[in-house]
């Protein structure tokens, strides 16, 4: 018995050996990378893209590289690694996030060649959404635009995943649905101070922005107007407002089934949470899996028709960005990343893995995945119109009614409207509505995480 | 005749290397770290006791006692203390039995106690949740919030609780219990004088290895309760994870702190040396 474990100790440490030579031996450069898990195709870093990226690359510029891939929950413990001095090159954190970032130094601007449209090569600028570009130029932060540091991965929206036979239309247009009794202990919030700060500004200001609403329909104000005050609004942490806000959320835990971050998914599949306060990747996510199970589901799988809706006051609009990091040791490799990356054809690869929306916006997206995904069948008859020229058309300017190009308005099911395509492309009468968050100043922070402390002791 | 010394003398001294770098390096240097968040300033890295005063000094227009910090302290010590009582009150007579029953095989009747530990906790607290809500107790209100908790708590410290009651009890020596009864005590006194007393090292020891856990153990809080029930352990989870590293360093500080005393107090530290039993403590 011991010569077996000796022989087997052995060649467990002959093995490790070999594995740490082998590992020595790899003197390729390395780019490291770090990112959400779950958030590529393929998975982390096994993907297939890091290791078609590494061929790409080689290709391109006859160097080698090597992709070193980290994972991270949130923002916040990106944040933490950035601050603890952790060395990555490439990053993708929220908006709110890079902004505090760049803000405090931890991030530098793109490579000025980057942004060439006469390279075929760089696949991002070429085939970015005009919607993104537009985005991008309109929030800056420390008198800067995003586009000059940050490169969208994914975006999208948050809003309500529910149970269309058993929840009122008309309860989740509004933020008043986390306060209304009928859902009492059925409705859950989401388990991280900005969103839910963001959650008690729109209830706290809900008869304010309905009367925006009005005035930017009627005419009276203009798109970057609306959005402008929105923006201000939703990011208003002066004292007085965050007390009204804590009255209106202490308000709120009563009647909620909980605070949750991923844990709502399987009850709101489960039909044990009626609506659930979602980002719109996991909100395809779980109307994917309520409909249809899990690829291993059982003959007896009952699947459950949920959908999705923006209130109609206000709602939050989030960007995940490509940033390169201060102390990045090849700044060309990493935005050749984000170009490989933003390959139309990958980009339709990532969606179909992750759920989530691509920032890129070129004819192979809109062909490959959207009209792949959600162009009705010729025969429906209740087939309705769905209009993405904000997003896919190039030229495609509001005010001018020329630019408006029928190639991008196709025929879905009319369930769509509420479903997946929503939560993936609103329309763009939706978007105007939708602002970024900003992150909280330091004595924001201090006080909204004793607010935080309050509100989630009950 | 003279016995010369090897230069190297390996002594079995040199044995406790390990475990002293180990200690330098898991457990000295993360205290100092948070000793130094705790006394400086967040912004300019200066020594202040403005993080303890602020503590302390409630929220807005409330008193500290009146805050959710003092209320969630509260909250996790009766949790806490909850947990280690029930955990105690089931694991003495299980660890009590095992020990002195005539089986041969006591291991394997130890291992239907210790093998629950090999899955992962995470998986057997989704488990138990599952059948609390089968039961309908899950979130049923706030007082079935704690109480869940308790529960969760209570079934996944259990077994740091039978190891070393039991590990103290197989070490006793019969002879003592034999002397008592010839001098004519019954079973129940006998175990009252000479078992319970001989045990407490065993007692002591499993109580420290549940207490603290139970305080800051906020994944089973959270997946009992649906993140309704908090812990302090989940109030400094939030503190690093907002970017307050001054005030969670201070709030671990504080509850440290007052783990020491509680170890003092029950008599933790020589706990060992008071009844001789060597190696039941875990530690």
């Amino acid at each position: 018995m011991k010569k077996v474990i000796a022989i087997a100790l052995a060649g467990a440490v002959g093995i490790t050996g070999l594995v740490l030579t082998n590992f020595i031996r790899d003197d390729r450069p390395v780019l490291k990378i770090a990112n959400c898990a779950e958030y590529i195709a393929g998975g982390d870093e096994d993907s297939y893209l890091l290791r078609e990226f590494e061929a790409w690359y080689e290709e391109q510029t006859g160097k080698q590289i090597r992709v070193e891939y980290c994972i991270y929950d949130e923002n916040e413990t990106l944040y933490n690694m950035l601050k603890m001095g952790d060395h990555f090159d490439l990053v993708c954190p929220s908006d709110y996030m890079f902004m505090k970032l760049f803000a405090e130094g931890r991030i530098q601007k793109l490579p000025e060649w980057f942004f060439d449209t006469s390279n075929t090569d760089n696949y991002y600028i070429k085939n970015l959404s005009p919607f993104i570009k537009q985005t991008y130029e309109n929030n800056e932060i420390a008198d800067t635009p995003w586009k000059e540091f940050a490169a969208g991965y994914m975006w999208g929206t948050t809003g309500f995943v529910y149970n269309p036979e058993e929840v009122d239309e008309e309860d989740v247009q509004s933020w008043n649905a986390f306060t209304n009794a009928k859902y009492a202990k059925k409705i859950t919030a989401k388990n991280n101070i900005r969103d839910s700060y963001f959650t008690g500004l729109a209830m706290h200001y809900d008869a304010e922005l309905r009367d925006l609403k009005a005035q930017y329909e009627a005419g009276s104000l203009s798109y970057l107007e609306y959005q402008n005050i929105l923006k201000q609004m939703m990011n208003d942490t002066s004292p007085e407002t965050m007390n009204a806000v804590k009255t209106k959320l202490m308000s709120m835990t009563r009647n909620l089934y909980g605070f949750e971050t991923d844990e709502g998914k399987n009850d709101t599949i489960a039909g044990k949470i009626l609506v659930n306060y979602q980002w719109s990747g996991d909100a395809v996510y779980i109307m994917d899996t309520a409909e249809y199970g899990e690829e291993e589901e059982s003959e007896n799988f009952e699947s459950l028709i949920l959908n999705y809706a923006i209130p109609e006051t206000v709602s939050n609009l989030w960007f995940d960005s490509w940033v390169i990091t201060k102390n990045c040791n090849d700044v060309d490799a990493a935005a050749m990343f984000i170009n490989f990356i933003s390959k139309p054809e990958n980009a339709v690869e990532n969606m179909n893995y992750i759920g989530y929306t691509s920032c890129i916006g070129s004819e192979t997206v809109f062909t490959n995945f959207v009209l792949d995904y959600y162009s009705a069948e010729d025969d429906d008859d209740e087939a309705v119109e769905y209009d993405l020229n904000y997003f896919f058309n190039p030229s495609y300017d509001k005010n001018n009614p020329s630019t408006h190009d029928d190639t991008y308005v196709f025929k879905t099911p009319a369930d769509q409207i509420k479903r997946q395509l929503f939560a993936q492309y609103p329309d763009e009468n939706t978007l105007a509505r939708c602002v970024a968050m900003e992150y909280f100043d330091t004595d924001a922070n201090s006080r909204a995480n004793s607010m935080w402390s309050d509100i989630t002791f009950f | 005749m003279t016995i010369t010394k090897p230069k190297l003398h390996f002594s079995r001294k040199l044995l406790a290397i390990p475990y002293a770098i180990f200690l330098l390096v898991f457990v000295l240097v993360p205290l100092l770290i948070i000793l130094y968040y705790a006394f400086t300033n967040g912004d300019t890295g200066a020594f202040t006791f403005e993080n303890f005063i602020n503590f302390f000094s409630g929220t807005g227009k409330q008193t500290f006692f009146e805050s959710s910090r003092f209320k969630t302290i509260v909250q996790s010590l009766f949790i806490s203390v909850m947990s280690t009582l029930l955990c105690l009150l089931i694991a003495y007579p299980v660890a009590y039995i095992i020990a002195n029953c005539k089986i041969k095989n006591k291991t394997g009747l130890l291992l239907l106690f210790i093998v629950p530990m090999w899955v992962n906790f995470v998986l057997r607290i989704n488990a138990l949740k599952e059948l609390f809500s089968w039961i309908g107790i899950y979130l049923k209100s706030d007082t079935w919030n704690i109480v869940n908790t308790i529960l969760g708590m209570t079934y996944d410290f259990l077994p740091f609780m039978i190891l070393p009651i039991y590990t103290t009890i197989t070490k006793i020596d019969k002879s003592y219990l034999e002397a008592a009864k010839d001098l004519g005590a019954t079973p129940a006194r006998a175990f009252l004088k000479v078992t319970l007393p001989l045990s407490k090292a065993g007692i002591m020891s499993g109580v420290s290895m549940v207490f603290l856990p139970a305080m800051t153990n906020y994944v089973i809080s959270n997946y009992m309760t649906f993140n309704h029930t908090k812990i302090i352990g989940a109030f400094i989870d939030e503190c690093f994870k907002n970017d307050l590293w001054n005030l969670g360093s201070v709030t671990a500080l504080i509850l440290l702190t007052f783990m020491f005393i509680i170890t003092g107090l029950t008599g933790g530290f020589n706990a060992e040396s008071e009844t001789g039993a060597r190696g039941t403590s875990l530690w």
